[in-house]
């Protein structure tokens, strides 16, 4: 039998009881008061943010609901949206603009996650996430995840459309895209007798690098401090490992489903997104991380969608290539709209206080364009999906009649997250306020 | 003379500048009187106006972190650890190791591999007693951790430590094997943690004053060793190198040039100039590449990106250590090795017995050099097709060091759809494409080029048709013309920026920094004796450049 067999089998038993069981794991505990409003000790339940992001764009004649408001009426492309356990989370902008400059796809991608011009090679500022995560990150093990499907090279590197992520200029947080090695990082740590050990060890080789710090120009200076942060977020992390719990020990996740080979890997995109979605509610579940991205397809991603029938490249065969009224580029954003209600069910599966994670997660999902085949920046896609704790509605469609800045939606479910931003992007693509229509 | 200098500078200074003819050189004629020079590796003399470039702090890179791991610790220690990805910058991932730090994931991905590489040695009986050099009395026999803090640690951080570094790391291991109750256990974990400093995974070069010169600094003793040693073999410095160091030989340039003879001589020197040739030909994409099998049925082997890369590798490997070729041969010459699956994919005869055999391709036939093999072709092409314009970029950009700005915000970059019962070739609809002024300054440098590789399908096989018809492989460079790849390959051989830019790319990844203005003359005096690559190295790394660098730091 093969890994993949095993894999859909495993799958389908999963769907037939729920997600938790998809994985195999242990269910989660009631870990919440009387009234699910709070965590059992009362500290408040936690709001998450997330990115979620599709290379290629949409159509928008295919995308905006027929109607504005609460109770949207699904268009052709947002149907896989409207599932009834999802709709109510999902909140539509549309008729924004990308404001900052435009060059095709990357400078899209560098707009709306940055709100910044792209660079020759790289964004020149912290992407959306990042900024999310120096506000609310600090407060659990991982200060934020980078996940994904699938990216058209990956481990080659310098190549920045493979990561939607950047904590400054030439700084890419690449996603990790296998499911496993996400879920043995993140669960497979807590048994070793040396943490107290590990721990003692970084803080020595923090503080023997004082004497290399000093020796430094200012520039590298930082670059140093960056790494130094970066070990001392590990002791961090190994001190707040759990103890106990199933969060602790959540049991082995049995489904086989790797993502190790770029040309395999996409002939079953679909379990990939599933376990890495079940992996992901898990994660957040269990309160490791409040700040996450998941990049399905890259930006400008050439990638196939064998599962679908389409066996060309999708941004060049399909997206530029395929006449109006491309019948079956309309088919992969379709697909990928799929997925995404996919990761969104998997969050609303587990409960969480009265509702389920869903409730208390703000996430946006877009893509690099607008209209693929034009490069188009006006109708960006946009949405903007969970209640983040009751600070946003959900299940409504707001239509901007005046081309507003597209740079509004990250900012909007940034604040709406927790995070205090006065504004964001810078120049053309600077906001300063978010969208009122979508806010509780 | 001038016109050199005015084309250096104007690729220093290029970016963001749009097409216009105004990127090309201007045109020189390939000077060549009487006999080519002698190949040598003896530095120029500095020209006058020469000044040294930036310092730099470089994070060692993904092969530098596991041949150095390798060297430290053992050669059969497994070094398939996950590690962070290399940054690159202007293709080359040892500059764009000079800008990236650690962060996220990667310090977590270092501390796995730091524990993973020290249990492989300690916890092994055998390993961990050819490494200590002593045997512990007990679990905490300070004097033995001490020693072997001290001996190792000079290795994994390519400097003697000093005493307070020596005491830290010493403490560490002797805490750690009481808490344990075994003495290799701590200092397993000291190693790691060594191993996790930004003393092993950066080396911070700080310079030291040169006497006499307050304009400039030198590099100090063990800076060499490990400039020296991470040039020319990729990993860490050699006890051979250490020593120099420690006995001062290395800021002479007799005890530089005594290294470089013996470090260039080694195989593992070769192994370090073919990779250089494999990054700037885009070579290590072909470990990722997809392609889509329905169109390229072929594509569907496990095997096939492997054969193709290994293809490359032999031949440059062949260009690099033979005594007559030179860079113009890896565009142009006729050798090459081919095994059954790529003999079948270029049609010819398979070899006998298994793996790689020589191939001569025929005299007048279209494959040459590196760009008439399968993975150059395979790389720059799309995942279903190919592209003349992805394959001339390539060959502006990589071979002759001209740059291409990318296309202009917010413009169509598709192709107008084909008119109803109108059939045309890529070339057909590319030269459609170029009527668009907008698109034709950039396009008319980088498509014609690329036809000339249009009968050569996106993995890389012998095609005459594309769409159905007839392909057209003929166009021009620089005023040029070639009817097909091998002309093509003949012209880039004829090419008077391809030596130029050869040695521009091999000193900025040598150096792991983009030339500075000051440095320009060093450049151009570089290329005086001869255009072999082995030597072209040593005078790279015997001259000024590496030895020198100007004040102030980034």
């Amino acid at each position: 039998m093969t890994k993949h067999a095993l894999g859909r089998r495993t799958l389908l038993r999963g769907f037939a009881h729920g997600s938790a069981v998809a994985l195999g794991l242990a269910p989660l505990e009631a870990m919440f008061n009387g009234s699910g409003t709070a965590h059992a000790d009362g500290t408040p339940l936690p709001r998450r943010f997330g990115v979620w992001f599709f290379g290629n764009g949409i159509h928008p004649w295919r995308w905006t609901p027929p109607t504005t408001g609460a109770n949207w009426q699904p268009s052709e492309q947002l149907m896989p949206l409207a599932a009834p356990e999802i709709k109510r989370y999902v909140s539509v902008a549309t008729g924004l603009e990308m404001k900052t400059d435009r060059g095709p796809h990357k400078g899209g991608t560098a707009g709306i996650l940055t709100g910044a011009n792209q660079g020759t090679v790289a964004p020149l500022a912290p992407s959306i996430d990042w900024l999310v995560s120096e506000q609310i990150g600090g407060l659990t093990r991982f200060r934020s995840l980078e996940l994904g499907t699938h990216v058209s090279n990956p481990g080659v590197s310098g190549i920045f459309a493979n990561a939607i992520s950047y904590s400054g200029p030439n700084r890419a947080n690449y996603p990790e895209l296998d499911p496993r090695k996400v879920f043995a990082r993140l669960f497979g740590n807590s048994l070793d007798p040396r943490l107290g050990l590990r721990r003692s060890l970084l803080d020595a080789v923090v503080r023997d690098a004082a004497s290399l710090r000093q020796t430094l120009g200012a520039g590298d200076r930082a670059r140093l401090d960056q790494h130094l942060d970066s070990v001392r977020l590990i002791e961090k992390r190994l001190a707040a490992l759990p103890v106990a719990g199933v969060c602790a020990n959540p049991g082995a996740l049995t489904s086989t489903i790797a993502n190790e080979d770029v040309t395999s890997v996409l002939s079953h995109l679909t379990e990939v997104n599933q376990v890495m979605s079940q992996v992901l509610a898990r994660v957040i579940a269990c309160d490791m991380t409040r700040v996450f991205t998941y990049l399905f397809t890259n930006a400008a991603a050439h990638n196939p969608y064998p599962e679908i029938g389409l066996y060309g490249s999708f941004h060049e065969r399909y997206c530029h290539d395929e006449p109006d009224p491309q019948p079956n580029t309309n088919r992969g954003i379709i697909y990928a709209m799929e997925r995404l209600a996919d990761t969104c069910k998997a969050l609303a599966a587990i409960p969480e206080g009265a509702g389920t994670l869903l409730d208390n997660c703000g996430i946006m999902a877009t893509s690099c364009v607008s209209y693929g085949k034009t490069h188009s920046v006006t109708e960006w896609p946009a949405l903007i999906i969970g209640r983040a704790g009751g600070a946003l509605k959900g299940g409504v469609h707001y239509r901007s009649t005046s081309n507003e800045n597209a740079a509004r939606v990250p900012l909007t479910v940034a604040r709406a997250a927790g995070a205090k931003l006065a504004t964001f992007g810078v120049g053309n693509g600077l906001v300063a306020d978010g969208i009122a229509a979508v806010e509780a | 003379m001038r016109n050199h200098l005015a084309f250096l500078l104007a690729a220093v200074s290029a970016s963001g500048a749009s097409c216009g003819g105004l990127i090309l050189p201007p045109a020189e004629p390939e000077v060549s009187v009487g006999e080519p020079e002698p190949d040598s590796a003896a530095p120029p003399s500095p020209p006058a106006a020469f000044a040294p470039g930036p310092i730099g702090m470089y994070r060692l890179t993904d092969v530098q972190y596991r041949n150095s791991i390798k060297d430290l610790l053992g050669s059969d220690l497994d070094v398939r650890f996950e590690l962070p990805l290399d940054g690159q910058r202007l293709g080359f991932t040892a500059i764009g190791a000079a800008s990236i730090s650690v962060q996220g994931r990667d310090a977590e991905q270092y501390e796995t591999a730091a524990l993973n590489a020290a249990r492989q040695v300690f916890a092994t009986d055998a390993r961990r007693t050819k490494l200590a050099g002593c045997m512990p009395a007990g679990p905490t026999d300070v004097a033995c951790a001490r020693r072997i803090i001290e001996t190792l640690g000079r290795r994994v951080w390519r400097r003697p430590l000093r005493a307070g570094e020596r005491d830290l790391f010493t403490t560490q291991a002797v805490d750690a094997a009481r808490a344990l109750g075994d003495f290799w256990a701590g200092v397993e974990l000291a190693i790691a943690g060594m191993l996790q400093s930004p003393k092993f995974l950066f080396r911070a070069e700080i310079g030291e004053p040169d006497p006499g010169r307050p304009d400039r600094l030198r590099y100090t003793n063990h800076e060499i060793a490990a400039r020296l040693s991470y040039a020319l073999w990729n990993t860490t410095p050699d006890d051979a190198l250490l020593d120099a160091a420690d006995r001062g030989q290395l800021i002479a340039s007799d005890g530089v040039a005594t290294q470089v003879a013996r470090l260039v001589a080694s195989p593992r020197f070769r192994t370090t100039l073919v990779a250089h040739f494999q990054e700037r030909f885009g070579l290590e994409q072909l470990k990722v590449l997809a392609k889509s099998t329905k169109i390229f049925p072929a594509a569907a082997s496990s095997t096939l990106r492997a054969s193709m890369a290994e293809e490359s590798r032999r031949f440059i490997e062949a260009v690099v250590t033979s005594e007559t070729l030179d860079d113009r041969d890896l565009l142009d010459d006729r050798q090459t090795f081919v095994n059954a699956e790529l003999a079948k994919l270029y049609g010819l005869p398979a070899p006998v017995g298994t793996g790689f055999a020589l191939y001569q391709h025929p005299a007048n036939g279209p494959r040459r050099g590196l760009l008439g093999q399968a993975g150059v072709l395979a790389v720059h092409a799309l995942l279903d097709a190919t592209s003349p314009t992805l394959r001339g970029k390539f060959v502006r950009e990589r071979l002759l060091c001209q740059e291409i700005p990318p296309p202009p915000a917010s413009v169509n970059t598709s192709f107008p759809p084909d008119p109803p019962n109108v059939r045309r070739t890529r070339r057909q609809a590319l030269e459609e494409h170029r009527k668009n002024p907008a698109c034709a300054g950039c396009h008319t440098l980088m498509d014609p080029v690329g036809y000339g590789l249009e009968n050569f399908d996106g993995i890389g096989a012998y095609r005459t048709t594309d769409n159905g018809l007839p392909i057209d492989p003929g166009g021009e460079l620089d005023g040029r013309p070639f009817g097909n790849a091998g002309e093509l390959a003949a012209a880039l051989r004829d090419h008077p920026d391809l030596g130029r830019c050869t040695v521009r790319e091999l000193y900025r990844q040598l150096l792991g920094h983009e030339e500075t203005e000051g440095e320009l003359p060093l450049l151009l005096s570089l290329e005086k004796g001869g255009r072999r690559l082995a030597p072209l190295v040593a005078r790279i790394i015997s001259s000024d450049g590496f030895r020198y660098a100007q004040k102030g730091q980034p």
